[in-house]
């Protein structure tokens, strides 16, 4: 077995008994993502260089050994700050940019030992499902190149999957870390609203966006999470609640569980292998000592277009600050201000994110807002009840986390609507504020990884962690597997 | 409830201060169309008496830092990442009318 296939946890105790050193970890994920990546392209940047020097600093002193994640590859999606390394959301408009401070959640890993590997690709400004609105071309999936790696956190879905990093950090504005996850073949956390500072993360739809962590296994998941969470002073938005260790309840099994199933949500429209995986896993859990309780969530049907409104209108405003002025590219046509806003906004973005501002900004409009806007915050409030209800007879709402397994290249990229239905599960979570978490539960007979959602209280990512765990255990899915190199077909 | 048609769009480019290339200009009306019709079924939800939500808030107020001043970006730095900058200002192209009026 090769290095760069050991879970975290397991590189964790190679490093700590002393059979391996940082140097070996991050040369092992540096090797995979040069042979691998010109076909995967999970990354835009690979900070070979840095990576590997931080690497000997850290194998010369030795200090690794008692860190959480010391020596430990991890790749960032590149809508994070890092001081001075060239940051593009995917996008044309941030130029040659290079942010003068590295965003909390990065902070928190580079302190716990982890080696920056590289900045991964992205859907433009994280809007998408595929990574196809990159501005500098898609990722593909490491299982099947000829499919999307799902989005919008693609590249980081696909960096894990393929064995480039032990963790890689996404964001997840609609479910664009768990869909990824579940089109990958890993495990993707959205934590609670709050849980994680934001600070130093370009915002998309500042009510929504949560960032989490990728990795092979639910175990691994628990000690990123362990590290990630906790208040911060520079993210207005950031929870005190206390961290508790996300490690500590994962061999409790399922037993004694209530898992909260919404069949009347599910519909007809899910792909039939993925429901046969699903429903297989209802039964494993039952089987492991759960109980299974119907749920309804009466409105969650209308998560979809209560999101993109509310998502899209905050979207026009916060990708208001991109006007060619303060950083980033400028037309160079442009020779009076309002043509630098509207020429450099033209030429920067595309088209998927000038449709997001021009919806969000429509909703917004004098005439609209209340018909639009207003309703769509209503209809968010009523999907907070639904959640609200369903777990007073349930600890964890377990759903599909795709209606589909990974799709073709290009198979959506010309309907926006059909690419959006993507997220139709994952959407409500956003919504709500709560955590969920995409888990491998199946593969397709294609050799297509299948993911199960699951969803708990906020700020109870630990039951979420132990059912996810328990799952894993018995899912048809090698747990910890890295992708196999091979040919897409 | 509404038509999205191109009079509309032209408008929505003066909010959103971006000037659409022509070819964008039928796609984006034909997609907007759609998408809107897509979200007209929240017209079909009885809202009355519904709070809106404008944000989560899972704890009753969100603690405060102390009131003291902390180092903020460096100017210098910051100002090199601008297409056009002096020492001390972002610089822009004037405001009113054309650059070769002057």
């Amino acid at each position: 077995m090769s290095l760069s296939d050991l879970s975290l946890t397991d590189l964790r105790a190679s490093l700590v008994k002393g059979d391996v050193t940082p140097v070996d970890a991050v040369d092992a994920a540096l090797a995979v993502a040069k042979a691998r990546d010109s076909e995967v392209h999970a990354f835009l940047d690979v900070h070979s260089d840095a990576a590997r020097k931080r690497a000997r600093e850290l194998t010369d002193s030795g200090a690794y050994k008692k860190l959480p994640l010391g020596g430990v590859p991890v790749a960032i999606k590149d809508n994070l700050c890092i001081t001075a390394e060239k940051l593009t959301c995917g996008s044309h408009i941030l130029g040659d940019y290079r942010p003068p401070y590295t965003a909390t959640a990065v902070e928190k890993l580079l302190a716990a030992g982890a080696v920056v590997v590289g900045k991964t690709n992205l859907d433009e400004f994280a809007m998408g499902s595929s990574t196809e609105n990159s501005a500098f071309g898609p990722s593909k999936n490491p299982w099947d190149t000829t499919r999307a790696p799902g989005g919008s956190s693609g590249g980081s879905a696909a960096a894990v999957a393929a064995g480039m990093a032990s963790a890689a950090l996404g964001s997840d504005t609609g479910g664009s870390i768990r869909q990824p996850a579940a089109f990958c073949g890993v495990v993707g956390v959205k934590p609670t609203y709050g849980r994680v500072s934001r600070y130093g993360l370009v915002a998309f739809a500042s009510s929504l966006d949560q960032i989490g962590p990728f990795t092979r296994t639910v175990a691994d998941a628990a000690l990123v999470l362990n590290t990630l969470c906790g208040h911060d002073a520079r993210d207005a938005t950031s929870a005190s609640a206390p961290v508790p260790d996300f490690t500590a309840v994962l061999g409790q099994g399922l037993r004694g569980l209530r898992v909260g199933i919404p069949w009347t949500f599910l519909g007809d429209e899910i792909d039939a292998e993925v429901r046969a995986a699903f429903d297989r896993t209802v039964d494993a859990v039952k089987r492991e000592g759960a109980t299974v309780e119907e749920i309804t969530l009466e409105y969650c049907d209308k998560g979809l277009p209560a999101y993109y409104v509310v998502a899209n209108a905050e979207a026009s405003a916060n990708l208001a600050r991109f006007d060619g002025i303060r950083y980033g590219y400028r037309a160079p046509e442009a020779d009076n201000l309002n043509d630098v806003y509207t020429h450099s906004r033209r030429n920067g973005f595309g088209a998927e994110v000038k449709r997001r501002i021009f919806l969000g900004t429509y909703a917004l409009s004098a005439g609209y807002y209340d018909a639009y806007y207003r309703r769509a915050q209503q209809v968010r409030t009523l999907i907070i009840r639904d959640f609200a209800r369903a777990f007073e007879r349930c600890d964890v709402v377990m759903l599909p986390t795709a209606p589909t397994t990974a799709f073709k290249l290009g198979a959506k990229s010309d309907d926006p609507i059909l690419m959006y239905l993507n997220d139709v599960f994952t959407i409500p979570v956003n919504l709500a504020g709560l955590p969920g978490m995409s888990v491998p539960a199946g593969m397709s007979s294609e050799g297509l990884p299948i993911g199960v959602q699951l969803i708990s209280r906020a700020f109870d990512e630990s039951t979420m962690l132990r059912a996810a765990a328990g799952i894993e255990r018995v899912a048809d899915f090698p747990t910890g597997a890295v992708a196999p190199a091979k040919k897409g077909r | 409830m509404t038509r999205i048609d191109r009079d509309v769009v032209h408008h929505l480019e003066k909010l959103a201060r971006i000037d659409l290339k022509p070819e964008e200009v039928d796609t984006i009306t034909e997609q907007l169309s759609r998408i809107v019709t897509l979200v007209e079924a929240l017209q079909k939800v009885d809202v009355t008496g519904i709070e809106p939500t404008q944000g989560i808030a899972h704890e009753a107020a969100g603690p405060l830092r102390a009131d003291v001043v902390t180092p903020g970006l460096d100017r210098a730095t910051v100002l090199a990442e601008a297409p056009d900058a002096t020492k001390e200002f972002f610089r822009v192209p004037r405001v009113l009318g054309r650059g070769d009026e002057s």
